[in-house]
């Protein structure tokens, strides 16, 4: 599966390409995360910081790597059956765990069941039940068998929430959200709850000479000011998730400098269709006029950011509709026409949920609502925090709302998840669309990619004409580090979030 | 002065169980599931919600899980986080060290700068060091914690870099470093109370001094330093000393903001981190610790109040 080059995406001046240097072994990085790792279970989500942590102790047998591209990781080779019904992997021989036991199959048989299996909580629990039966056909291949093909399975693989975890491991009933014993760069050392988690070089990785640093401690700083002062400061290297407002300070300082991703994340609004007057698929079209995507781009992004005025398959992959752009635009005067048409010439009055805990949620609702009042639409904010905000979506508590994502796949089937009427998203929003489910079926099966793009430009087409959600703008988001930290990556795109995986080959300048 | 003890132990613990029982419904109460914390948002669906409400009780009643919840507290077991699953109580011996070492470290500095500063205005009434004081606390108590610790932040951890912006190292790994991490949230801490403590040293020595047997000592001809330390300042102190108690437990209030700023990993944080992430045995803990903590002593200022003045007496 190729991606388009992402050289329009990633950000050249930060390339890390460009250094003439040769990489130093030795050294240590202190890295400060936005939240502290809860727990460290490889398998179940406890949020971004905690992956960051997690993907570096564990491997997956495939990876995002460089520009977002899938490669060998465990697996040293795969393919797919002709019928698209079996995906065989070949494993990577010679590969140790930290605690010096070898790698094989059995070991994925067994992270694979650990992940099917209700009780574990996986966040990969859905997906990996699509895999019918684990063959062994020796110690070093595997053969997964599905009931119906399954494109996406390998880029699930490669989700770090897909680690594999050895058998002994598993079975020794050591609690794996204390300790961890994984086959990645960098092996656990210590974890002082609010403190610090610290991981040392592994010895015995499977890539020759990686990792280049000795020791990783990651420092949590949930308060976002705190965490930029600290690397203004000097008193940590590295610092994730960078408010857009502290972007250019981050840059200009001579010290540091940014690692971003562009589309990384998207804003949109999304309409539950239940009830009226959204329940109307001409007004939610019209509404995709009134929002000035560039004034959320500008304002709350700090201009680090896209508009979206077509689909949401990001420009990076394969399935881009590139003809698509355009399609809604700010046209205040065409919302109102539009409005008038659906029955609503004098506008009505409606609530939009949003939170106060992140500030380009409420940000990006504030100038949603000033959009809509131009248009003789009385708005009215409800701004909650985030876990009232996720209990009343989920309830479906709510007439329309602002809200952030991220394609969790490269593959277009991530469409799925948002839009399939089975999704969460679907079944708290009310939304179902036949032709929707028909096509993202298709859009799963199709043999080859020419026949797929073709299905996911008829989707992104019905969605733009019924617009269960509009979307607003894509952000970049990313990293700060010290210049002297060479080596590290920020993937682009939605891989952004798995870009600490490149640490096993970034090293300190000393 | 033993049976006043006992009575008052009796009536913090009757105290502390209504702040319990307070705490438990106020959380409840709001908004907000921990479930969907749990989960993720992208990962909800009913079966998977209904599945951990199960494995974590909160299925059942509010009233049921409170008198579960009770007993266990009484039994010294306090119970699971919800979302990390770690054991309450083990947390709990963490962080209070790290509060208790800002709320006692901030109170000494304030005592240490506020008191003689008191003094020096007390004694020098109405003229320059009097009046340069006084526009100090001035400002010292108007400013908000918050835009004191973040500046604090800004100029000395950020632009000179002289001392680290935030962050904790504990004391068995760098004694050092430890104290260079201390200082700026403790003086930030301190700020409000240096400048109260320093108002009311100020106050009550002037009340003192104006008393009939200093103007005797005085008149005895024993030397100015004598009658201000000797004499005065041990009168003036006993409001003082109540004050101090107060203080203490209003740190700990403050050092909810503090915790926050200068990334100090302490029982406030963990308390904030808890209601948010609505991870309501955790806010039960903490805050029926803070709550017993603050009852305790405030009973042991009272306590002290008697043995410093000897015409106090509690029957």
């Amino acid at each position: 599966m190729a991606l388009a080059t992402g050289a329009h995406l990633f950000d050249f001046s930060q390339a890390p390409a460009a250094i003439q240097e040769e990489p130093q072994p030795g050294g240590e990085l202190t890295y400060g995360l936005s939240a502290d790792p809860p727990n460290l279970d490889p398998q179940v989500d406890s949020g971004a910081a905690a992956s960051t942590v997690k993907m570096l102790v564990y491997s997956t047998l495939a990876r995002y790597w460089s520009e977002g591209q899938i490669e060998p990781n465990l697996a040293e080779s795969w393919e797919v059956s002709s019928d698209g019904l079996e995906l065989t992997l070949v494993l990577r021989p010679g590969v140790t765990f930290h605690d010096g036991a070898p790698f094989r199959g059995e070991d994925v048989k067994a992270s694979i069941e650990r992940m099917q299996d209700e009780a574990t909580g996986a966040t990969l629990q859905v997906e990996m039940s699509a895999i019918e039966e684990i063959i062994l056909d020796d110690d070093m291949t595997v053969r997964l068998r599905f009931a119906q093909p399954n494109p996406a399975m390998i880029e699930y693989l490669a989700q770090p929430d897909a680690a594999i975890m050895s058998k002994a491991f598993l079975d020794s009933g050591t609690d794996p959200n204390t300790a961890m014993v994984g086959t990645g760069p960098f092996r656990f050392v210590s974890r002082e709850p609010g403190v610090s988690t610290v991981l040392e070089r592994n010895e015995t990785y499977f890539r020759e000479g990686l990792p280049y640093l000795d020791r990783i401690t990651f420092v949590p700083y949930p308060d976002e000011n705190t965490r930029v002062s600290a690397l203004l400061g000097g008193d940590i290297d590295m610092a994730d998730y960078v408010p857009w407002k502290d972007m250019q300070t981050v840059e200009d300082d001579p010290a540091l400098k940014l690692a971003l991703g562009q589309e990384a994340a998207f804003m949109c609004v999304i309409y539950n269709v239940t009830e009226p007057p959204f329940d109307n698929p001409l007004v939610r079209t019209a509404l995709g006029y009134a929002y000035d995507r560039q004034a959320i781009v500008d304002a709350v992004f700090f201009g680090r950011g896209s508009t979206m005025t077509g689909g949401v398959i990001p420009s990076s992959s394969w399935a881009y509709n590139a003809e698509l752009e355009g399609t809604y635009s700010y046209d205040p005067e065409r919302a109102k026409t539009l409005l008038a048409e659906a029955g609503f010439p004098d506008g009505f009055s409606v609530t939009l949920l949003s939170t106060s805990q992140y500030g380009m949620h409420q940000s990006s609702a504030e100038i949603a609502q000033q959009n809509l009042q131009a248009i003789g639409i009385d708005c009215e904010l409800a701004l909650f925090d985030w876990s009232t905000v996720v209990q009343r979506q989920t309830e479906g508590n709510y007439q329309f709302r602002i809200h952030g994502l991220s394609p969790e796949l490269v593959d277009p089937d991530f469409l799925t998840n948002f839009f399939d009427s089975a999704s969460p998203f679907s079944q708290s929003s009310g939304f179902a669309d036949e032709d929707i489910d028909r096509l993202l079926v298709e859009g799963r099966s199709a043999q080859d990619e020419a026949a797929r793009k073709a299905i996911y430009l008829e989707l992104e087409q019905r969605l733009l004409e019924i617009s269960p959600w509009n979307f607003l703008a894509w952000r970049e988001q990313g990293e700060g580090l010290k210049e002297e930290i060479q080596g590290y990556e920020h993937l682009p795109g939605s891989t952004g979030f798995k870009s600490a995986v490149t640490l096993e080959a970034t090293w300190r300048q000393q | 002065m033993v049976a006043y003890t006992i009575r008052r132990l009796l009536q913090a613990f009757a105290l502390i169980f209504v702040v319990a029982t307070l705490v438990a419904l106020f959380i409840h109460a709001i908004p907000g599931d921990p479930v969907y914390v749990i989960l993720g948002e992208n990962n909800v669906t009913p079966e998977r919600v209904a599945a951990v409400r199960r494995d974590l009780g909160l299925d059942r009643p509010v009233p049921v899980q409170y008198a579960e919840w009770i007993g266990a507290v009484a039994r010294g077991d306090f119970g699971k986080s919800l979302i990390s699953g770690r054991p309450i109580a083990g947390d709990l011996a963490l962080r209070l060290p790290r509060t208790l070492e800002l709320v006692l470290v901030s109170t000494l500095l304030s005592v240490l700068v506020g008191v003689p500063l008191g003094v020096v205005a007390a004694t020098n009434r109405n003229r320059l060091p009097d009046l340069a004081v006084s526009t100090l606390t001035l400002i010292g108590v108007s400013a908000p914690v918050f835009v004191v610790g973040t500046l604090l932040v800004l100029v000395i951890g950020v632009q000179w870099g002289i001392l680290p912006a935030a962050g904790y190292v504990p004391f068995r790994e760098n004694p050092i470093e430890h104290i260079q991490h201390l200082i700026l949230p403790c003086v930030a801490l301190a700020t409000l109370e240096t400048a109260i403590l320093q108002r009311m040293t100020r106050s009550s020595m002037l009340e003192v001094l104006a008393e009939d047997y200093v103007r005797t000592a005085r008149a005895k001809g024993l030397a100015g330093r004598v009658v201000v330390y000797g004499h005065a300042l041990r009168n003036a102190l006993i409001p003082v000393l109540t004050i101090i108690g107060v203080q203490i437990g209003s740190a700990l209030g403050g050092t909810v903001l503090v915790e926050l700023i200068f990334n100090w990993p302490g029982l406030s944080s963990y308390l904030v981190t808890g209601i948010n992430q609505r991870d309501y045995p955790v806010v039960q803990a903490v805050v029926l610790l803070i709550a017993a903590l603050f009852i305790l002593l405030n009973l042991l200022t009272d306590l002290c109040y008697a043995v410093v003045d000897p015409r106090i007496r509690y029957g």
